[in-house]
């Protein structure tokens, strides 16, 4: 069942994530390849990102927990900036924009998302549960 | 792309508000989950969760992989199309 739990954790994120990327994107004026693209980017590295950082992280507590997460968060997501920005130019090239204005859309949609997906999550996972406690009540 | 620079539009203002918003938001919420409600804390849970999921993570980057990769060849050969000045109906010369 955690295994069931765990899938519907990753999917939900993972389409969360491309939500927000590709709605930022948008702003950016990289035409339709160009949102296919950060599309695919997100699917490369969400799913790594989150099963990674979830183990480093809430699967080894120890005492200094805060600070050690804190830190591994932004060295990953430093890292998913940079490989993303490696991505969009590899498979754009020149066709929507240079690789400055790439690295821009990189963070901002790194940024957007690193707000918006734990709400959502957190959102639409107290919905669920709120309505299976009504479910299992009546 | 009429309908992205309405999109454009109407997100250029939305965007900070919502993310304004959800950063107010989200630490309240996390707090009366009781901290539980983290993306990834599922994942952590079981040592099983991780096997079971290495596989379809793993499938979903090769996806995602694959498509950049075609999405690069076509760009290569997008810019190798030399461009033409001339307008539709007229010739270079």
């Amino acid at each position: 069942m955690t295994t069931l739990y765990a899938f519907g954790d990753l999917a939900l994120v993972l389409i969360a994530s491309i939500g927000i990327e590709v709605l930022v994107a948008s702003l950016f004026d990289i035409g339709d390849r160009g949102l296919a693209a950060v599309a695919l980017v997100t699917l490369v590295t969400n799913p790594v990102l989150n099963l990674v950082v979830g183990q480093l992280i809430y699967g080894n507590y120890s005492n200094d927990y805060p600070r050690r997460s804190i830190a591994l968060v932004i060295v990953a997501e430093v890292a998913v900036v940079l490989i993303e920005w490696g991505l969009l130019v590899w498979a754009l090239r020149k066709t929507a924009g240079g690789p400055r204005k790439l690295l821009g859309l990189s963070v901002t949609m790194n940024a957007a998302s690193f707000v918006g997906v734990p709400f959502i999550y957190v959102t639409v996972v107290m919905f669920l549960t709120n309505l299976w406690s009504l479910v299992a009540r009546a | 792309m009429a309908h992205l620079a309405i999109v454009r539009r109407v997100l250029i203002p939305v965007v900070p508000v919502t993310a304004w918003l959800a950063a107010l938001s989200v630490k309240p919420a996390i707090a009366a989950a009781d901290g539980i409600l983290l993306p990834g804390t599922i994942l952590a849970q079981e040592p099983t969760t991780w096997v079971a999921l290495t596989p379809v993570v793993l499938a979903l980057t090769a996806l995602g992989l694959y498509g950049l990769w075609k999405m690069s060849g076509d760009s290569r050969r997008m810019e190798s199309v030399p461009e033409c000045d001339a307008t539709e109906g007229e010739s270079v010369s």
